[in-house]
């Protein structure tokens, strides 16, 4: 599949690498995630990126083990991170995905641990399987 | 290769991949760009190569509509259409916001260089390179929608 990057995308990844280093997840998610728009079978067009890490900051909330909490000083870098992101982005409308606490990559959401913003599973249909 | 329309630069034209006789004819303005498509499909129209012809003026039809021509050349290769469509996609960039200036693009590419931007296995750098980049589609994946080999 051929993915162009928006244009868009480019002031966004130069402003944030002035303000440190971006570590990239991946650019438009394959799994059909709210990463782009997928133009026709083989073209999409990519208009977002999972950061996994900025400025030092690692921003990731998977734990292990589904019982723990997830570690302070996790939670305090994922903060860090998140917010040093906000405060580099170039003037205009984004929409976040904010990271939430999981036991493994893909693992399902741990909505009594999330860190960022209150659990809403009528906004997010991808999420209308969970309690 | 503007202002040369001779033989030679049929044969430099006709030689090259599709992407970079896109690219070539990308390049020129729109009489230079005639006048070297005139030139080439004549000269091997001439030698009896009629299929390198018709895929000089079929790419010539590629960069001035900015998009795939509504005719195909009978024995163009499928993989020679494909590479046009990415070609379009590269360049016509539709609705995705305003044109990227060159230094916001200089400054993306320095950046990858220079390790502020890392960790994309290489798709952004496939990206300033040709302007795109190549994932997975999702009838690629596993079922369970993992990238990795699982059970089942």
């Amino acid at each position: 599949m051929t993915y162009i990057l928006a244009n868009a995308m480019f002031p966004v990844l130069a402003s944030l690498a002035q303000g440190g280093v971006v570590q990239i997840l991946s650019l438009m998610d394959n799994r059909g995630a709210p990463h782009g728009q997928v133009v026709d079978d083989n073209l999409a067009v990519c208009w977002g990126v999972d950061i996994a890490g900025y400025a030092g900051n690692t921003i990731n909330l998977v734990n292990a083990a589904s019982d723990d909490k997830v570690p302070p000083e996790k939670v305090a870098s994922t903060i860090a991170g998140v917010a040093a992101v906000i405060a580099n982005l170039p003037a205009g409308r984004y929409r976040l995905g904010l990271t939430r606490p999981s036991t493994g990559a893909g693992g399902p959401p741990m909505p009594s641990k999330d860190v960022f913003l209150l659990y809403n599973p009528p906004q997010f249909p991808m999420y209308a399987h969970l309690p | 290769m503007a202002n040369d329309y001779s033989p030679s630069s049929a044969d430099w034209l006709n030689g090259l991949s599709m992407w970079d006789v896109l690219a070539a004819l990308h390049r020129l303005g729109g009489y230079d760009r005639s006048q070297l498509v005139a030139n080439a499909t004549q000269t091997l129209t001439q030698r009896g190569r009629t299929d390198s012809a018709q895929r000089i003026t079929w790419a010539a039809e590629v960069v001035e509509l900015g998009a795939l021509p509504t005719w195909t050349p009978p024995n163009l290769p499928l993989d020679r259409v494909e590479s046009a469509r990415q070609f379009l996609a590269a360049h016509a960039r539709p609705k995705t916001g305003p044109p990227v200036t060159a230094e916001v693009k200089t400054a993306v590419s320095n950046a990858i260089q220079s390790g502020r931007i890392r960790g994309d296995n290489g798709q952004i750098a496939a990206v300033l390179k040709s302007g795109v980049y190549q994932g997975k589609r999702r009838d690629d994946l596993h079922p369970c929608e993992c990238d990795v080999p699982c059970p089942s």
